[in-house]
């Protein structure tokens, strides 16, 4: 019986799925780019003394910094799951 | 001399007037075009569309997504007249006061659900996390015009609870007024046709400039309202219907 559902942080994919939010929010690609790269940096340097995080200390990590730049795109990472 | 006395044929009943029948089926219209579980999926859907695919693209998709949302209702629609016209006279007319007390009683059980579980307090609707992070997860995946019909097909499956119970409904009013194959077919499609009318309201809505953030907000603001108007409906429905019918 699996035990243990912990798995390594996927930076690509949150870039990734950042990178469509902001496009589908007509953020301009350079703008997106720059601010998601501060964000994934950030949240890397807050998360780095830590050996385990929940799910929802990270979405909360990538939502506080990602308020600083553009309220609607972390509007839109925070809210994801509650749309259905 | 052999006498036969003539019965009159066995009809379905006139209690209900056409006017009033019509009413109950705009009404049961009105409430498929408040649900909010497919327009949020469709919100979704083209969200990640745009992100990922050129405007053209995503307008054609979006199209496709369209069309399953009104095959599948289509489908489902007639399937159900199908089945309810196949049934004896004698059960689904509006004389078998059993049938009125089943509407009256599953109207107001969906009056109380989309009271209390429809959309939850953070804004999640009634279906189970699992499913929802599914749906949720799906849009990443599609590329092809035939993903998103298949998409826009299974979309509409977990608004079944509270859609399956109109349809019913309207079909058995439409065959107590006696409405002739051909209006039954066109009843039908409009009846399809007026509850995809959300999504062509969300394509506007995204097309217009806003947003995934600006809905969201929006049916969270929204949100109690829709629940107490989705309840009050469903509630008139039943009123109505023990008026008009079991009372009359």
């Amino acid at each position: 019986m699996k035990t243990s559902l912990a798995e390594p942080f996927n930076e690509k994919a949150l870039r990734q799925e950042l990178k469509i939010d902001a496009r589908a929010l007509g953020i301009p690609a350079g703008a997106a780019e720059s601010f998601i790269d501060a964000t994934c940096k950030s949240v890397q340097k807050t998360l780095s003394d830590k050996s385990l995080i929940t799910e929802n200390d990270l979405k909360r990590s990538v939502y506080k910094e990602l308020k600083k730049y553009h309220a609607d795109l972390a509007y839109v990472y925070k809210n994801r799951d509650k749309i259905i | 001399m052999l006498l036969v006395e003539m019965q009159p044929p066995l009809c379905y009943n006139q209690s209900m007037s056409i006017f009033a029948s019509l009413g109950i089926i705009i009404l049961s219209m009105i409430i498929s075009l408040f649900l909010m579980l497919n327009p949020s999926i469709f919100a979704n859907f083209l969200h990640y569309a745009s992100g990922k695919y050129s405007r053209k693209k995503t307008d054609d998709l979006s199209l496709f997504f369209i069309l399953g949302a009104e095959t599948i209702t289509v489908f489902i629609f007639f399937l159900t007249f199908m089945i309810i016209s196949a049934l004896p006279v004698s059960i689904i007319t509006f004389k078998n006061p059993i049938l009125l007390w089943i509407f009256t009683g599953i109207f107001f059980a969906l009056g109380i659900v989309a009271l209390c579980f429809y959309i939850q307090k953070n804004g999640q609707f009634f279906i189970p996390r699992k499913i929802a992070t599914k749906i949720i997860a799906k849009p990443k995946f599609i590329k092809k015009r035939s993903d998103a019909f298949v998409f826009g097909l299974v979309s509409n499956l977990p608004e079944l609870p509270f859609n399956l119970p109109l349809f019913c409904f309207c079909t058995v009013t439409a065959l107590n007024i006696s409405l002739s194959p051909f209006s039954c077919a066109g009843f039908i499609i409009l009846y399809a046709l007026i509850t995809v009318l959300p999504l062509f309201a969300i394509r506007i809505f995204f097309k217009t400039g806003h947003t995934l953030a600006d809905f969201l907000k929006f049916r969270l603001k929204n949100r109690s309202f829709l629940r107490f108007f989705l309840c009050s409906l469903y509630f008139l429905l039943a009123i109505l219907l023990i008026n008009l019918g079991i009372i009359a």
